[in-house]
């Protein structure tokens, strides 16, 4: 894992995208960031490798169930590796179900959004 | 000259206890409320009183007459089933040994229970005695008592449209030919059922005017009979219910008593479906809140955890520092005015809104507010352009009118889809008017009733971030200084609140 390596955060809240976006981009990631489910399709057309995607759950226009159905039937993305974010702890009996591969609850600790993009990142999957 | 003497005292005494035994038999039949008649072997009438001559209207002419078979016929017109009586009765003068008890029921309505039993003298029977008593008004309680348990039964489910409609089956036939419910909603009064005796004669009776007023009537259409109660709740009309009968019957005051019970019972059925309904609200309502609550806090929280962190560890970029730390403090603002709102709220309802009024200029309050909005206006990619006539003055609580142009400003740079928000102050005769219109995604029809209802929004809890409180607090205190505030709203094309408040304090 390493420089060089894109991840998408799609969140609706301005200062929790701005402080994930920083964090990894300190860390040597490429970020691309999305305010809801619809943005992030946008930034994910003609994209031919799937990136790691931090999707939160609620989000206005687009939630991230509907993004994720909208995802999965993309031919070329519909395995992207998906970390499913959410206030309400309820999602990690929810994560398996939506295919998520691994989810976090917020309030959540830096440490382990990192451990988590470390070991999902595309490298570790190649 | 032949003189014969006998002694009489004993014939004398005979006579005068004949006599005393008799009276004592007639004014002993006379004090009972039966109607009581002997017939002897021969068929002759051997004793009545006069209760029985009153319940069978039978004139004195006739009753002298001694003649059970005419007394017999005169009677059996006023039956219902006369030949059933005519057979019952010979059934029993056909077994002289047998006692006997049966229902005679009138064809005025009246029924009759009926007793008889042979006439014995020693082991011989010689007569037989006919007891008949007026057991009308104690079927008519038992059936309306059976009736109205029957309506009880039905009206303690808590789908009470559906208790209702099943309420009017069983009033018909007992209650008459006919029953409608109608209830009362926000739209006015919807008939809930018409129900019908005959299916090929529907009923639609209209509302009488004076069941609309709250009282119950009887009243007459044509030749037919209605009967009408209201539903009446602790704050008004609910509803009505309307029986209808055909020629045959014509309501008493003793129907309406039974009605007027009914309709108690149905208006208190209403009422619990009401309060279960609003109690269930609140608890939808409170659940929802908190789970909002717990969303909106846990926002910022994590915005402030990672950011706090991150300066922490080294894992922001220096040149990125003071991004995050007006990170922390923006979020840290976000949570604190939850907490206000959420006080707030606790005063409001508790009515313990303090104003201090003072001489405020609305564009000041406005421009002030704006300024606060400036980072969130650049970040939503709205303009905010304010027109405001010069002077606007008044005798306001500035702080509360600071919340108010606060709430309506963070509601047009939420919902403004990045499009221009204007604002416009204006005098009014006595007053002053503010204006704050967005062009954004607007609010459906549906919502706009409840929209400024505590915990309700405009859109889905899950779509944006918000107690749902901010409008609740605007509405709460532009009405305590005596001022008012509307929305116009059309989806897709944006929304105008207009807050109205007169100049004056008090």
């Amino acid at each position: 894992m390493g420089p060089g390596e894109r991840i998408l955060v799609v969140e609706d809240d301005d200062d929790i995208r701005e402080v994930v976006e920083e964090v990894l981009s300190s860390e040597g990631y490429r970020v691309d960031v999305a305010k809801d489910g619809l943005d992030a399709l946008g930034k994910l057309d003609g994209a031919s490798r799937p990136p790691l995607i931090l999707l939160d759950m609620m989000m206005p226009r687009m939630d991230g169930e509907a993004f994720l159905r909208a995802l999965r039937d993309l031919p070329a993305l519909a395995d992207a590796a998906v970390v499913v974010i959410s206030g309400n702890a309820a999602v990690r009996e929810k994560a398996s179900a939506l295919h998520a591969a691994a989810c976090l609850v917020k309030p959540f600790e830096l440490d382990e959004l990192l451990g988590l993009v470390r070991r999902l990142g595309p490298i570790h999957r190649d | 000259m032949v003189g014969s003497c006998w002694d009489v005292t004993e014939l004398i005494d005979a006579a005068k206890t004949r006599e005393r035994l008799l009276s004592l038999l007639q004014a002993t039949i006379e004090a009972t409320d039966d109607g009581m008649l002997v017939v002897g072997h021969d068929r002759k009438v051997a004793l009545r009183n006069r209760r029985f001559l009153d319940l069978w209207k039978i004139p004195t002419g006739l009753a002298d007459s001694k003649d059970d078979q005419s007394l017999l016929s005169y009677v059996r017109d006023q039956l219902e089933n006369p030949e059933e009586f005519i057979r019952e009765v010979e059934e029993v003068y056909a077994s002289p040994e047998a006692e006997s008890t049966g229902q005679v029921r009138c064809s005025d309505g009246r029924i009759f229970e009926r007793y008889s039993a042979p006439q014995r003298i020693g082991a011989a029977v010689v007569g037989r005695v006919w007891c008949f008593r007026d057991i009308s008004e104690r079927e008519r309680l038992l059936r309306s008592a059976l009736f109205l348990s029957d309506a009880s039964r039905l009206l303690a489910s808590l789908e009470v449209e559906q208790a209702l409609d099943g309420l009017a089956r069983i009033a018909v036939p007992y209650m008459g030919d006919g029953c409608a419910i109608d209830v009362f909603g926000a739209g006015g009064p919807r008939r809930l059922v018409a129900i019908s005796r005959d299916p090929r004669r529907p009923i639609s009776p209209e509302l009488h005017p004076g069941v609309l007023g709250g009282h119950s009537l009887i009243y007459q259409v044509g030749r037919i009979s209605y009967l009408g109660v209201p539903l009446l709740m602790k704050d008004g009309l609910a509803g009505a219910m309307t029986f209808a009968a055909g020629a045959h019957r014509r309501y008493q005051p003793r129907d309406q008593e039974v009605a007027e019970e009914l309709a108690r019972r149905a208006a208190l059925a209403l009422d619990n479906a009401r309060l279960y309904r609003r109690a269930q609200e609140a608890l939808r309502a409170r659940d929802e809140f908190l789970s909002v609550a717990a969303h909106e806090i846990r926002g910022p929280l994590t915005a402030i955890h990672l950011a706090a962190q991150a300066i922490r560890k080294g894992k922001a970029r220096p040149e990125a520092l003071s991004n995050m730390l007006a990170v922390v403090e923006r979020e840290d603002r976000r949570v604190s005015q939850f907490v206000d709102e959420l006080l707030d709220l606790g005063r409001m309802r508790e009515g313990r809104l303090q104003l201090q009024y003072e001489t405020v200029s609305l564009g000041e309050v406005v421009r002030d507010v704006a300024r606060r909005h400036d980072a969130d206006l650049i970040r939503s990619r709205s303009t905010l352009s304010v027109v405001a006539e010069e002077n606007v003055v008044g005798q306001w609580d500035r702080f509360r009118l600071e919340q108010v142009v606060n709430n309506l400003l963070s509601n047009a740079v939420k919902f403004g889809l990045g499009r221009p928000i204007e604002v416009t102050i204006r005098a009014r005769p006595g007053g002053a008017e503010l204006v704050v219109q967005d062009h954004g995604i607007g609010i459906e029809p549906e919502v706009l009733p409840r929209l400024f209802k505590p915990f309700e929004r405009g859109v889905s809890e899950r779509h944006y971030g918000g107690l749902g409180l901010g409008l609740h607090i605007v509405k709460t205190i532009v009405e305590a200084m005596r001022g008012s505030v509307r929305v116009e709203s059309a989806p897709e094309t944006g929304t105008v609140f207009t807050v109205d408040l007169p100049t004056g304090a008090n």
